[in-house]
């Protein structure tokens, strides 16, 4: 798996035979007694959640039936989902903390930090006043701090009776810090046709509009700048390749900022980029390969961001 | 547009002076090389009209010689390692390759202004008001030229 261009991957098939293999051969018989802790909650549960619901339905009030059903089904349901959902945690802590360690970087559940100001004040999030953040993985590769995290924005809309709650950004977020500063804040905002870029557009303040030779990535991202020789300086060809690769891995909605020693990058695609789906050994492997595969890309854009401030080619 | 060049072009210039009297020092046998980077630093520095495209051209080409010029010194100053190894030399690469950044940053955009101004020229109804007052096409600023891309003899650089 190791070759001269993922000098990251030297060793790691060795690793994962030595020390991932065995542990999702042991998880697997952690799956079954999970498999068959919520069986036997569901075996006798539903059993007794429709009788509940029967005399419910005998003896109390309409307005009242829909709520206490809403109850038993939904606490039910929660309740044989425990076993599962406490497995796939632990697939996801015992996984993802020697993986990461294997690359230098260390996964914490509970992030240890918030990059949501930040986020915010670069214009990358959109307006919320709900906000969850889970499993973050932070380190430094090739002289270049790392950090990602997986969020959650709900904002509140309507009122009364129509108050409800939408998810406006689900997925993850990275922060990578260069020990160099730039003067200027460059964003690539993802490409929202003729009328979303008008609108995106507005809210830009000081920052201009940036239109650059390459017509494939300008398909995909609108870049906006305080400064437009700075912008160029930083979305070189070949940065705006990898960019573009990183599109394909997070999805369309994947945008970007430089702004002072940082670049970020944000990809509302609904994902959860730490949650490992154990529910074979098949799935994990293919989830493992995606995240080292992820992993491989964030490095290569701070390998070609670090060639690009050594070179400028 | 071409101040904002210009102002990066200003930067390259500046290190000129110091490589070459480092240089100088070592490269006794180079003599010529030296005096024909000097010589295109002084025709890059010299006063254009911003307005005339064929002065534009003439100032651009000046830079392009000078940036063949300067990539050929340190290729040369490749062959003395005590100039190699020179903390002045070094020092001074590192601030080229980040000017020289600079000034591929700053000609894209040069460019890119370039390539909308001559479509406005050119295209109706934009060329009508072009043509009525006396808005010209302007040059693009290329970086290559055939003397940058000769094959280097390597037996010169190996006496």
């Amino acid at each position: 798996m190791a070759n001269e261009a993922a000098p990251w991957l030297t060793g790691f098939d060795a690793f994962r035979a030595r020390e991932i293999e065995p542990l999702i051969g042991a998880l697997e018989s952690a799956r079954q007694e999970a498999r068959n802790a919520a069986l036997k909650r569901a075996s006798w549960l539903i059993p007794l959640a429709l009788l509940a619901c029967g005399l419910v339905w005998l003896y109390l009030p309409g307005d009242f039936l829909i709520f206490a059903i809403f109850i038993a089904v939904g606490g039910s349901w929660a309740w044989i989902q425990y076993p599962i959902i406490q497995h796939q945690k632990d697939v996801k802590q015992t996984l993802i903390t020697p993986l990461c360690g294997f690359f230098g970087l260390e996964y914490c559940m509970v992030p240890k930090r918030d990059p949501i100001p930040e986020l915010r004040r670069v214009g990358l999030l959109p307006s919320h006043n709900r906000e969850s953040r889970e499993d973050q993985v932070s380190g430094a590769y090739d002289g270049v701090r790392l950090e990602m995290t997986d969020l959650r924005l709900r904002q509140e809309s309507g009122s009364g009776k129509d108050k409800r709650e939408v998810t406006v950004f689900e997925g993850p977020v990275f922060c990578f810090s260069f020990p160099k500063r730039f003067s200027g804040t460059t964003i690539i905002k993802a490409d929202g046709s003729l009328i979303g870029n008008f609108f995106g557009g507005i809210g830009m303040g000081d920052r201009e509009r940036v239109t650059l030779e390459d017509t494939e990535f300008e398909k995909c991202f609108e870049v906006y700048g305080t400064d437009q020789v700075e912008a160029r300086y930083l979305l070189t060809p070949g940065f705006m390749q990898q960019l573009m690769d990183l599109r394909e891995s997070l999805g369309n909605r994947m945008q970007a900022a430089f702004n002072g020693d940082s670049f970020y990058i944000v990809a509302n695609n609904g994902q959860n980029k730490f949650e490992v789906q154990g529910y074979s050994g098949q799935a994990v492997n293919v989830q493992l390969d995606k995240f080292v595969a992820d992993i491989g890309i964030l490095f290569r854009v701070i390998g070609t961001l670090n060639l690009d401030s050594k070179t400028r080619l | 547009m071409l101040s904002t060049i210009d102002v990066q072009l200003r930067q390259r210039h500046d290190l000129i002076p110091n490589v070459v009297t480092l240089a100088q020092k070592f490269m006794t046998h180079e003599r010529e090389l030296l005096e024909s980077v000097v010589a295109a630093r002084n025709q890059a520095q010299l006063p254009y009209r911003a307005d005339d495209p064929g002065a534009v051209r003439q100032h651009l080409e000046a830079e392009t010689q000078l940036t063949a010029g300067l990539g050929r010194l340190f290729a040369v100053a490749e062959s003395y390692p005590e100039l190699r190894s020179s903390d002045t030399i070094v020092t001074a690469q590192q601030t080229l390759n980040e000017v020289e950044g600079h000034i591929a940053a700053a000609r894209r955009f040069y460019n890119s202004a370039v390539t909308e101004l001559n479509n406005s020229v050119e295209i109706f109804p934009s060329s009508l008001v072009a043509g009525m007052v006396g808005v010209q096409k302007m040059p693009f600023y290329e970086v290559e030229d055939a003397a940058a891309r000769a094959p280097v003899n390597v037996a010169d650089y190996m006496k």
